[in-house]
């Protein structure tokens, strides 16, 4: 018989080459593994996670959107307390202020440090200093109790500014206090209170 | 499950279906990867690479395509790739004189020779010769082929699978003896 013809006849036979039964085993194994569960779990876990990340984004934003203008509404209100001309008016967005916000509003401090500089009103100045001393660490609002304390002349406020600045232990006052201290014009329970302070601040 | 209906199902990534293919054609894909690697551990492992990279590439082939034929070209090319990195064959092409050697070999094989005989004895062949062979006796591709697939020219192969098929009948003949 010719070697081709007996290939021929025999090819299945020559062809193959049996399998073991551990290679078998094996390939179960490594198909379900590449091919199966794994994988598609991870890829509806994926899944699962983007739709959760998609839904969480959607609701925030909705939220965001729908107290945005309340938190805007009552931060205009009470500017426009803090900037209207009634003297109660002004007081009650100052306690307002103290009373509810407990986060540094930028737009608010500064209107605060202007009544501060600028109310003719002493109580109105009195219950801005306390508003103010909520953020002690605040730098302008440091910087302002000082240039305020060089410039105020109304006992009431004055004592106030000073009390403020020995709780704050501010060294950076030393000089107006001097000055508070030094001057003939003062209230002597100014001085005083100035002299105290100038002795916290020292220690 | 015929074959049309087995791509199918493979394509759909159905474990069961993907499991019916590798069982019609492990043997045959391990005896192709065998022939060519003749380390039956390492045949066995790129073979079953081989079903997962074909399973994952099935959505290219038609659904009334020759499944076997494909699987084969997968795991030939498979084991060629791995017997050239590790130098295993190296065939240079030759000057394009076809050996002028006339036909006097006696192809003629003995009645008493058997499958495992013929098995055997392509085995002790030299890699080149043995995977020249293979691909022609066997695996069924003509001499154009085998020249793409070992990017060698067709007259080289035609020299390689002439030698080759002279020592294989000359092996078989002391078999015998």
């Amino acid at each position: 018989m010719k070697l081709k013809e007996f290939i021929h006849q025999n090819k299945t036979a020559i062809q193959e080459e049996k399998m073991s039964s551990k290679a078998d085993a094996n390939f179960e194994q490594l198909l379900k593994d590449k091919l199966h569960q794994p994988k598609k779990q991870k890829v509806v876990f994926l899944k699962f996670i983007a739709v959760a990340a998609s839904l969480g984004l959607l609701i925030a934003t909705f939220v965001w959107f729908n107290n945005q203008p309340e938190i805007n509404k009552k931060q205009q209100q009470l500017l426009s307390n803090l900037e209207n001309e009634s003297v109660g008016k002004r007081l009650e967005g100052v306690y307002t202020f103290n009373d509810e916000y407990a986060k540094e509003d930028d737009k608010i401090i500064e209107t605060l440090l202007s009544i501060l500089h600028k109310d003719e009103n002493t109580n109105v100045k009195i219950a801005t200093i306390d508003a103010l001393l909520k953020f002690p660490k605040n730098e302008s609002i440091r910087k302002s109790f000082i240039k305020a304390l060089e410039k105020e002349d109304v006992p009431l406020v004055q004592i106030k500014l000073i009390k403020a600045v020995s709780f704050l232990r501010e060294n950076r006052a030393q000089k107006s206090l001097e000055k508070i201290i030094n001057s003939e014009q003062t209230f002597p329970i100014v001085k005083n209170n100035a002299t105290l302070a100038m002795a916290e601040i020292k220690k | 499950m015929n074959t049309n209906q087995l791509i199918k199902q493979c394509k759909q990534n159905n474990y069961k279906a993907q499991i019916e293919v590798y069982n019609a054609y492990k043997n045959m894909m391990l005896g192709a990867a065998l022939r060519i690697l003749k380390n039956r551990e390492e045949a066995e492992d790129i073979v079953q690479d081989c079903f997962i990279k074909a399973f994952e590439k099935i959505h290219h082939l038609k659904e009334d395509a020759n499944l076997g034929g494909w699987l084969k070209r997968i795991v030939i090319n498979k084991s060629l790739d791995i017997a050239r990195s590790k130098d295993n064959f190296i065939i240079t092409d030759e000057l394009e004189i076809l050996e002028n050697e006339p036909e006097d070999v006696e192809d003629e094989i003995s009645i008493s020779t058997t499958v495992i005989d013929i098995k055997n004895c392509i085995y002790k062949l030299k890699d080149k010769y043995s995977t020249v062979l293979s691909l022609y006796l066997i695996e069924d591709y003509n001499h154009r082929e085998i020249g793409e697939l070992l990017n060698i020219k067709e007259s080289t192969v035609r020299n390689q699978f002439r030698r080759g098929k002279q020592q294989l009948l000359k092996l078989i003949k002391n078999k015998e003896l």
